[in-house]
């Protein structure tokens, strides 16, 4: 049986789930720093109020402004449909690691070409930072998609996790391709230590200069897009890494308990984000390249570890 | 349990190998001794012998707690919380450490096991920090690695006997406190530690 169809379903609880992902996220931050914050809905509440405003685009834009965050929208969701949530089944035909990377890029593409497309400073600017930064960071990734296929024999990420989950010892290449994992998410959503997400200032700014002459539906669909992008990343590191209690059968409770943990492992996962987002500043963007050799460091050394030294 | 203390252990030493700042330095030296005394006393249950037991314990008294309590006291003496302009910037420290593992991996692969090879590491990150640094201050973490590294070389099979290892710990001590007192004096004399600024002496 090809569980594609349940992939989809599982996908789309995914694409729900994530300005709530990214809500909570606030939420904690502002638990941490001791005031009471925004309800977690909050970002829910924004994305309705921006799909009832105008669209206004600029006087020298094209039509890349026009279908730029069509484009990355529907590249997101289409990455989502391919990474298992609550439920792996046996047969996959989906979710191939390096096409899911690539589709990824493909978010990033849509944003450098609208920054660049109104001709404004700041879009350029952006456009140029944020380029910097996933150029080192893609090598890093593909490292432990290399990872991934030494330790596992298969590139697709449902039998990945499956393979995972079967395995009952945990090496130290797992633990190092972990925390390589994890520094790649932050610099790939640009969390705290490469790009504040919090401020407008425009010598801080990375993302948010790209999409700065968007609003109304055009901002909802670019804001949307890089929310899922958080949610697939986090999805992954969790689902990659530590799998244990992901439902392999169609149980109802099977189900409920393999939900009930997922959420725990994402609460766990953006508790930690949260925590290094309060206690660290955000460094200069040439000390950006240093955080990345940091995270090929230790893919080199997971390699290493798992294919050279038993 | 103990391929987690291992992972510790070498993210640790990647991040000593670059850092720039000291905070950074000196915790993630004390998490790396921590990770060896844990590891130490594992083994000491596994095999049963009070050997590991008394390393584990020097490591945790003098590596976990002193040293970095002494260097603390003097960070805070001196006003310095981080190195800039180091010999080998933290970029190519960091890539230099993958490419120690890749050499540890090719040649130590296959006949030795894995406290050994960690131990090798943590020599040369040691050396890395030792020859790529100015500040005196952070020129003795190489020499702290450096001992770090030699106790996984004792508890992988090399037997070196406790009166020297017990020796070897109580060396790294007083080399910190001496490091503390002398590099307050350097600078009070030159008004800097970095370590270039000692060879004006010579006319």
């Amino acid at each position: 049986m090809n569980h594609n169809l349940t992939n989809i379903f599982q996908g789309m609880i995914l694409i729900i789930l994530s300005p709530f992902f990214m809500g909570t996220l606030n939420k904690i931050k502002a638990l941490m720093r001791g005031y009471k914050g925004p309800s977690v809905l909050q970002v829910y509440y924004d994305l309705s109020k921006l799909s009832k405003k105008d669209t206004i685009r600029s006087g020298r834009s094209s039509f890349v402004t026009e279908y730029g965050p069509v484009m990355a929208l529907s590249v997101a969701v289409t990455c989502s449909f391919m990474i298992p949530v609550i439920f792996v089944g046996s047969k996959n035909s989906l979710g191939n690691l390096i096409l899911i990377v690539f589709l990824l890029g493909g978010i990033k593409l849509a944003d450098a070409l609208i920054g660049l497309d109104s001709s404004s400073t700041f879009g350029g600017m952006g456009t140029s930072r944020e380029l910097f930064l996933s150029m080192l960071a893609e090598p890093v990734m593909f490292l432990i998609i290399m990872y991934l296929y030494f330790q596992y024999g298969t590139l697709n990420i449902f039998e990945i996790t499956l393979n995972n989950l079967h395995m009952s010892t945990t090496t130290a290449g797992d633990i190092l391709a972990f925390v390589s994992f994890f520094i790649v998410l932050i610099v790939e959503n640009a969390r705290l230590p490469i790009d504040n997400p919090e401020t407008h200032l425009e010598l801080t700014m990375i993302h948010e200069a790209m999409v700065l002459d968007l609003s109304g539906r055009d901002l909802l669909l670019i804001e949307l897009a890089s929310m899922i992008k958080f949610a697939i990343f986090i999805t992954m590191i969790v689902n990659i890494f530590i799998p244990f209690g992901i439902s392999t059968s169609f149980a109802i409770p099977l189900i409920i308990e393999a939900a009930g943990l997922f959420l725990a492992k994402v609460f766990a996962v953006l508790f930690v984000i949260a925590m290094i987002e309060v206690l660290i500043a955000k460094s200069r963007l040439f000390r950006a390249p240093d955080l990345i050799a940091v995270s090929f460091s230790l893919i080199i050394a997971a390699i290493s570890f798992s294919r050279f030294i038993d | 349990m103990a391929q987690l203390f291992i992972s510790i252990i070498i993210i640790s030493g990647i991040l000593i190998s670059g850092t720039s700042r000291m905070k950074i330095l000196i915790s993630s030296f004390a998490f790396q001794s921590l990770a060896i005394a844990v590891l130490c006393i594992g083994l000491g249950y596994t095999y049963n012998e009070s050997h590991f037991y008394i390393l584990a314990l020097i490591t945790l008294t003098i590596k976990v707690v002193a040293i970095p309590h002494i260097i603390n006291k003097s960070i805070r003496a001196l006003k310095v919380n981080r190195e800039l302009n180091l010999i080998v910037n933290g970029y190519y420290s960091f890539i230099l450490s993958s490419v120690y593992i890749i050499i540890i991996a090719v040649f130590l692969g296959r006949n030795s096991n894995l406290y050994f090879q960690t131990g090798v590491f943590l020599v040369l990150v040691g050396a890395t920090v030792l020859v790529g640094r100015k500040k005196a201050i952070t020129q003795m973490f190489g020499f702290l690695v450096i001992e770090n590294g030699i106790i996984l070389f004792e508890i992988s099979s090399v037997k070196i006997p406790l009166i020297l290892e017990a020796g070897m710990a109580l060396e790294v001590l007083v080399l910190a406190l001496i490091m503390g007192v002398i590099i307050f004096q350097i600078n009070k004399t030159f008004d800097t530690i970095n370590t270039d600024i000692l060879a004006d002496l010579k006319e």
